[in-house]
């Protein structure tokens, strides 16, 4: 699938175009009254990985013109984690991060299935959510730097689908900051900060030394793609990142010095699904013609993102 | 439970109509008063004639010489009228269409012997072929019509036979013979001058009894011209929403959605030619100029098998042959074209040639915008559109004749933007160019022969094609200090295509006035290229890098068999049966068919016909659309892979009244469902290349059933029609609003239209066409939700929940148009001023609708967003 709004916009956008001044040559806005069900629903999203201890946002939606400045949390609501059914934990409301976390040591495992199920003070209906965390469907073949310009640096990062599966992955780019300091002769590094940065994507065929559009969609926060193997089902996928070295604290002159490393993340098919709808939907939205898109959805009596995924980290490479 | 009660409830509502139907007064109804001592028979029957207003066609020959008549009648039916002056005649009656037959009562004649009158009927004026004009045998009771190339063939026995010839607007001829072979004669009618004058149309009056195909809804083009439109520009597709089972799309689009179909599933054919995209301006105006026009079908329901590939209707459009005896010119120049068409009689009799040319005069609007902009050194905005008919031909002989068609649209979009700053030496610049260009073009070459005096068959080759071609350019010029300077220029092209060329060999065999039989045979291939892209970027004196991606060109081979069975079961029930079978291949992948098609139409009572088909029809092809409303980018892509090709399964019953007066009273109720419908995944409406298309599509289902009602007046100084749907259309796609069941975007509870002419005198019409349909389906957000960032769990950022899909209405829209036309005739030269005003009470219909912020509260808000206002136009419009 290709999703590059610069390849097949423009001859769409001129036409939207015209049709706008059409609109604004003879046409007229006006406000009209519509009242939709204004009945708010229970929102639960999370991501959950092996390792790491359960962190889950429970909050309330706001009516579409109830003109809310923020979304509420919901603190009462009590949440459970089954695996099969087995309760592996039950989560407790923390106001300092407004999300629900462990009260038992409980991680997830990797090829787990686990439920949420949560309960809401006056709502009878139970809210529930269920995923699988897939388990690494991928090896990292390669991480390198290419080359670099006038403003950007590029790397090539080479990775292997090994399951025949229908598989989805997330590609993300991390940025390790770090001071150098010299200690008894030796040169150690301080780390600074690690953060996603943006970065844009090509796809690459090492054959014939083809760049092509990718494939991948571009997370609506920035900060990476996504991917499903339809394209390189057992195959090795090669891709061209590239990134602005505006969006990089690397300042030698200042001792401050970055490395990057590639974080590939084995995603459930309702990660990928809900990633792709929120893109989608941010696309569409430009134009009014078109049919919305709804958001992928797999809470029960409720809405949001219930989601796994596996992760594992490529080499560091840095560019001192 | 809710579609078994309407349907209930439509069998019900048509046996009450029917009930109610019985009651109405027929012809022989009409109530006289005579009082007659010893007249002759055709004295009395011109008595009758003067007293109510009822013709009578029949032959002086048959009234016995020396009959005398006496009667004396106060409001006496017409019938017991009639049975008391013919007894002890030989003379029967019977009423065809708006007037009685006198007939001499049938023998069997001695001869076993039958033989063929065949030939065409015409224009005595013009040498235009007339189409569905009754040959009627008033003996036998049996008629034909002719066909689309004004042919007709009836067989009868060896005898002294009376051919009747009517057309409505025309004068009945009455063709005498002793019929001893198969014979020729070619008809020319002569058109009746009181009924110009008093009437505005040529359409036959009975045309129902035609054929048994349903549904077959033909709008005269004087109709057409008359009924006021957006632009003052006649316009076929804007009327034929006016149909009851047609729809409009969006406010002002001419697009039609015809019984819950979307709007790829319309077979639209310019002389047998099919036509991709038939607007112009985004989809506001359709492409076919209205003067060169005959005639235009729409066939809704028991599609006849000779048509195929488009699930929802037929929409049969039949441009002029052209004056072959006179030259003549007619033209107009309106708000928002001027066009002008010629017809030349190259060979009188034999050989003609019409030409007709339209273009857009939006150019002027734009200038001052244009003018205005000159000071930023050429920014311009243009726009402007066209398209040109062009048909020859030529008679060999009474037997062959050819006809070669050509037609061209085109859409040309024109906008040049310098961003950045100018400077006065103009060294730096920057330059956005964007050419844009869509269109279709068809050409055909067609042989008409007849074989025998039974068998008419036709050759055509044709080719069809849509276009739409994108250029962008991009161009950077910057001065470096004194000597040296950067330019950068990028092109991007856009191309996307449909080519379409096929052969076809079709027979009428006219065997009996009883049974017909249509077959024919086609063959064909088509190229798709559904979007290539192509990037050449300059820089400096670099080697330009030209990239070229998506380049997909698909073939795909069709052939495709039909045969349709016209038979009259018995003299009141008359039956279309037909079968059609088609192949598309493409690229390994092959879908055959085999299509079922069954009209019946039985007379249950005079004038009062029942009527019920079943259709089954494949389309192999698909279109891509954004939006649903037809913009030009929209894409045609085939059935490939597994995409199979889409079905429609349709069941109507109905039944149709004629009244005196031209008067015709229709009532249909359908049900159809339909499978293997597309949608695709919303990623794909930014896919607009060749790739990907078929991956990214999603398999779904249609239903849709209702019932139409539609009151037509078809003649005299009041004309028109009052139509009413109430209608039900649902889709179900697996991938969309969690596999439920949600309502057609274009899903219309109770569509109104009520279409109305009015003669005032000979020189002056009035004119006004309102409409009402429920609001389209829409979705909206219901709630506003916080995302889920896989990379910041700790985001504010929120997105919109939008509930399930098609969840709100958008308020109903209704429209009036009125206008005005002022004729004046001179000895050579007729002119016609039109007056024209669109949505005259200025209704601001919902284009579409938004949500935002209020620009004062901040508030967030719903916005709908109307598109035309009130327009008056005027257009002058002339002949000679």
């Amino acid at each position: 699938m290709i999703l590059n709004s610069n390849k097949t916009l423009p001859p769409l956008k001129t036409i939207l175009v015209c049709l706008g001044l059409l609109v604004f040559a003879s046409g007229c806005q006006k406000t009209v009254t519509i009242t939709p069900d204004s009945e708010t629903q229970v929102v639960v999203n999370a991501n959950f990985t092996p390792g790491q201890a359960w962190k889950v946002n429970i909050q309330q939606s706001s009516g579409i013109l109830d003109n809310a400045n923020q979304i509420q949390p919901i603190t009462d609501a009590t949440a459970w984690i089954y695996y099969g059914t087995t309760v592996v934990e039950q989560l407790q409301y923390n106001r300092a991060t407004q999300m629900y976390i462990n009260t038992q040591d409980h991680t997830p495992l990797a090829g787990n299935k686990y439920k949420i199920a949560i309960q809401i003070p006056n709502q009878s209906a139970t809210v529930m959510a269920e995923d699988i965390i897939p388990e690494s469907s991928a090896e990292i073949v390669e991480f390198k730097r290419v080359s670099a310009g006038n403003g950007f640096i590029e790397f090539m990062f080479d990775f292997k689908d090994v399951s025949s599966n229908e598989n989805f992955y997330q590609i993300s780019l991390l940025e390790k900051s770090y001071n150098k300091i010299s200690s008894q002769g030796e040169t150690i590094r301080k780390p600074l900060q690690s953060k996603v940065i943006p970065y844009s994507i090509k796809d690459f065929e090492p054959i014939f030394g083809l760049e092509s559009e990718t494939t991948g969609i571009k997370l609506s926060s920035n900060n990476g793609y996504i991917f499903n193997d339809d394209e390189f089902n057992t195959e090795t996928k090669t891709v061209l990142l590239r990134i602005s070295t505006q969006d990089i604290l690397h300042m030698p002159e200042n001792n401050v010095f970055s490395s990057f490393e590639v974080e590939l993340r084995s995603v459930s098919k309702n990660y990928y699904h809900y990633q792709k709808s929120v893109t989608e939907q941010l696309l569409v939205s430009q134009n009014p013609l078109a049919e919305p898109v709804q958001i992928h959805n797999n809470v029960m009596n409720g809405v949001g993102n219930f989601s796994g995924y596996s992760a594992q980290n490529s080499s560091n490479i840095s560019i001192e | 439970m809710r579609k078994t009660s309407y349907i209930i409830l439509l069998i019900i509502s048509i046996i009450s109509m029917m009930r109610m139907d019985i009651s109405a007064q027929t012809l022989v109804d009409l109530p006289v008063e005579l009082k007659l001592e010893k007249v002759s028979l055709q004295e009395a029957i011109t008595q009758i004639t003067e007293q109510t207003g009822v013709n009578f066609s029949y032959s002086k020959d048959i009234l016995p010489p020396n009959k005398l008549v006496s009667i004396s009648c106060k409001n006496l039916p017409l019938n017991m009228v009639l049975q008391k002056i013919l007894e002890r005649t030989p003379i029967q009656y019977r009423e065809v269409g708006d007037q009685i037959v006198l007939y001499e009562r049938y023998k069997s004649s001695n001869s076993t012997k039958k033989y063929t009158i065949s030939g065409y009927v015409e224009d005595a004026k013009t040498g235009e072929k007339l189409v569905s004009v009754n040959v009627f045998h008033p003996k036998t009771l049996n008629g034909v019509y002719t066909n689309e190339y004004g042919f007709y063939s009836i067989t009868l026995p060896k005898e002294e036979v009376e051919l009747h010839f009517g057309y409505l607007g025309y004068e009945l001829k009455v063709k005498k013979l002793d019929l001893k072979k198969d014979t020729r004669i070619n008809i020319r009618l002569q058109s009746s001058t009181l009924l110009q004058e008093i009437t505005v149309i040529a359409n036959p009056s009975n045309k129902v009894k035609e054929s048994p195909i349903i549904n077959a809804q033909s709008i005269p083009m004087t109709e057409i011209k008359s009924m006021p439109s957006l632009g003052g520009e006649a316009d076929v597709l804007q009327v034929m929403q006016l149909i009851p089972g047609v729809q409009s799309g969006n406010e002002g689009a001419s697009g039609i959605y015809v019984r819950g179909g979307g709007i790829d599933q319309n077979l639209i054919l310019l002389d047998e030619v099919t036509i991709y995209n038939p607007s112009h301006l985004f989809g506001f105006f359709s492409i076919f100029n209205a003067d060169a026009i005959k005639s235009v079908d729409l066939i809704k329901s028991g599609i006849p098998s000779r048509y195929g590939e488009r699930l929802s209707s037929v929409l049969d459009i039949r441009l002029k042959d052209g004056n072959k005896n006179q030259f003549r010119g007619s033209g107009s120049v309106g708000f928002l074209t001027a066009k002008l068409t010629l017809e030349i009689p190259v060979i009188k009799e034999k050989t003609s040639v019409i030409l007709s040319a339209r273009r857009s005069l939006v150019d002027a609007l734009l200038a001052p915008y244009n003018t205005l902009q000159k000071n930023r050194e050429g920014n311009k905005i243009n726009y402007y559109f066209y398209d040109a008919n062009a048909k020859i031909n030529h008679k060999f002989s009474d037997k062959d004749q050819i006809y070669f068609g050509f037609f061209k649209a085109r859409d040309v979009l024109h906008i040049r933007e310098n961003t950045g700053l100018l400077d006065s030496t103009d060294t730096n610049r920057q330059l956005n160019e964007n050419r844009t260009d869509w269109g279709n073009f068809a050409a055909s070459a067609r042989w008409t022969h007849l074989i025998n005096h039974k068998t008419f068959t036709k050759a055509t080759i044709a080719y069809s094609n849509y276009t739409f071609n994108s250029e962008d350019i991009f161009e950077d010029l910057q001065k470096l200090g004194t000597d040296s300077t950067t330019f950068l220029s990028i092109i991007r092209k856009y191309n996307s295509k449909i080519q379409d060329a096929n052969m076809r060999f079709e027979v009428d065999v006219n065997q009996s006035p009883t049974y017909q039989l249509k077959m024919g045979i086609n063959g064909g291939a088509k190229y798709f290229q559904p979007g290539s892209n192509a990037v050449i970027r300059f820089q400096e004196s670099s080697t330009p890098v030209d990239t070229v991606f998506n380049d997909v060109t698909l073939k795909a081979y069709e052939f495709s068999a039909y045969a349709e069975n016209r038979i009259n079961i018995q003299q009141r029930f008359k039956a279309n049966i037909g079968l059609r079978a088609s192949v598309f291949s493409i690229e390994g992948s092959t879908f055959s068919s085999l299509q079922p098609r069954v009209a019946l139409s039985w007379e249950i009572l005079d004038k009062t016909f029942v009527r019920t088909s079943f259709d089954y029809v494949v389309q192999h092809l698909h279109l891509l659309t954004n939006t649903g409303i037809g913009l030009p980018t929209d894409l045609w892509v085939p059935s490939y892979k597994n995409i199979k090709p889409e079905n429609n399964y349709q069941l109507t019953l109905g039944f149709t009244r004629q009244f005196d007066h031209n008067v015709e009273f229709s009532m249909e109720g359908f049900y159809k469902r339909q499978n293997n419908l597309l949608s695709y995944r919303v990623s794909s409406a930014f896919l607009l290349d060749g790739e990907n298309w078929n991956e990214n599509a999603l398999i779904g289902k249609g239903w849709a059933y209702g019932s139409e009602l539609f009151l037509q007046k078809k003649a005299g100084k009041f004309l028109g029609w009052v139509g009413y749907t109430l209608s039900w259309s649902f889709r179900q796609f697996d991938e969309i609003n969690e596999g439920k069941k949600y309502p057609f975007k274009y899903d219309r509870r109770h569509d109104i239209s009520i279409a109305l002419i009015y003669k005032l005198n000979k020189n002056v019409k009035i004119s006004g066409s309102w409409v009402y349909g429920s609001g389209n389906a829409v979705t909206l957000p219901i709630s506003e939700v916080p995302l889920n960032d896989p990379t910041n769990p700790l985001s504010t950022l929120t997105i919109f929940n939008y509930g399930e899909r098609n969840n709100f209405r958008m308020s109903p829209f209704h429209r009036l148009n009125l206008g005005a036309e002022f004729y004046k005739k001179k000895e050579k030269f007729e002119r016609t001023i039109r007056l024209s005003i669109y949505n005259a009470y200025n209704r601001k219909n919902p284009f579409y609708i938004t949500i935002g912020k209020n620009e004062r509260t901040g508030e967030r808000e719903f916005k709908q967003v109307s598109l035309f206002p009130i327009i008056p136009t005027i257009s002058y419009d002339f002949k000679f």
